[in-house]
């Protein structure tokens, strides 16, 4: 334990010394025997009173409580209290309803008037008075006249027949325009042989064309 | 004896309607395609009416060469 203060008084005294000048450079001599310091298995042969690197550990801290009183002691902070704000109940369940319904949708709920505007002036795009919103409808909704019926629908006898007779119509009709696409693929397909051929025999051409020229005006 | 009118039931009326709305849909975009498919034709027929005023031009050029070098 003297061994262990004497050590510090050396850092103090080294310390001091650092500070009004600088150490001689140590002899060549030296050096050399520094070079042939025993290693730490050698220690005993100095005695008991050299205390080994690995035991400063343990004595520090069995002698920590002893030396509360030195500089070493960390010193008590305070710390300043962190109180988390209580909030009431009400207040709560106010903020989790706002985030459950946002802002736009209850925009939305009393944006909506008591009587509903004419379907065509659906079309155009809408502005909402009252400083909330400016609505721009992009895609025109598609109105359906008739309300949604509720229940079975019936038509009567003739007009269903008059609807098959369109659609068996109808069906006659898609088969015809897809013979027709059919016709137009093939002609399309045909003009398409048929540049290539043009362009096969233009290539022809200026390939002749340049050596007529190298003849008649190179040669 | 009065005759009175027969009514057939149609369960899926809600989606023949919706059938048909998408039947005018595709009716509308077919005839936007043929319109400029006839744009196309249009101009194929006129670089078609270029490409002819050329091939004169160029059979133009060579009858002369060939007048003046064979004839």
């Amino acid at each position: 334990m003297m061994a262990l203060f004497g050590l510090f008084g050396k850092k103090k005294e080294t310390a001091q010394t650092k500070e009004m000048s600088a150490p001689p450079a140590p002899p060549s001599q030296l050096n050399q025997e520094d070079t042939s310091i025993k290693s730490p298995q050698h220690v005993d042969d100095f005695g008991s009173d050299f205390i080994h690197i690995s035991d400063l550990g343990q004595q520090a801290k069995h002698e920590q409580p002893m030396s509360s009183s030195t500089s070493l002691e960390l010193p008590e902070l305070e710390f300043p209290k962190l109180e988390i704000p209580k909030l009431e109940e009400d207040e709560i369940k106010k903020a989790v309803q706002q985030e459950v319904t946002p802002a736009h949708k209850k925009k939305e709920t009393s944006a909506v008037p008591e009587e509903l505007p004419d379907l065509e002036s659906i079309h155009a795009p809408a502005e909402l008075k009252g400083g909330d919103q400016l609505i721009t409808i992009k895609e025109p909704i598609e109105l359906r006249p008739t309300p949604r019926p509720k229940g079975p629908v019936f038509i009567r006898s003739d007009q269903f027949k008059e609807i098959k007779n369109t659609l068996n119509g109808l069906r006659e009709t898609l088969e015809k325009s897809e013979d027709t696409l059919n016709n137009i693929t093939e002609i399309k397909n045909r003009g398409d042989s048929e540049y290539e051929a043009w362009h096969s025999s233009v290539e022809a051409i200026q390939r002749k064309l340049l050596y007529i020229d190298r003849t008649l005006f190179e040669g | 004896m009065d005759e009175k009118p027969i009514f057939v039931k149609i369960d899926a009326y809600e989606d023949i309607r919706d059938i048909i709305n998408i039947v005018k849909k595709k009716i509308s975009e077919a005839r936007g395609t043929l319109d400029r498919i006839h744009q196309l034709c249009h101009e194929e027929e006129s670089e078609l009416e270029a490409w002819q005023n050329e091939v004169e031009d160029v059979e133009k050029r060579v009858s002369t060469i060939d007048k003046s070098l064979f004839a």
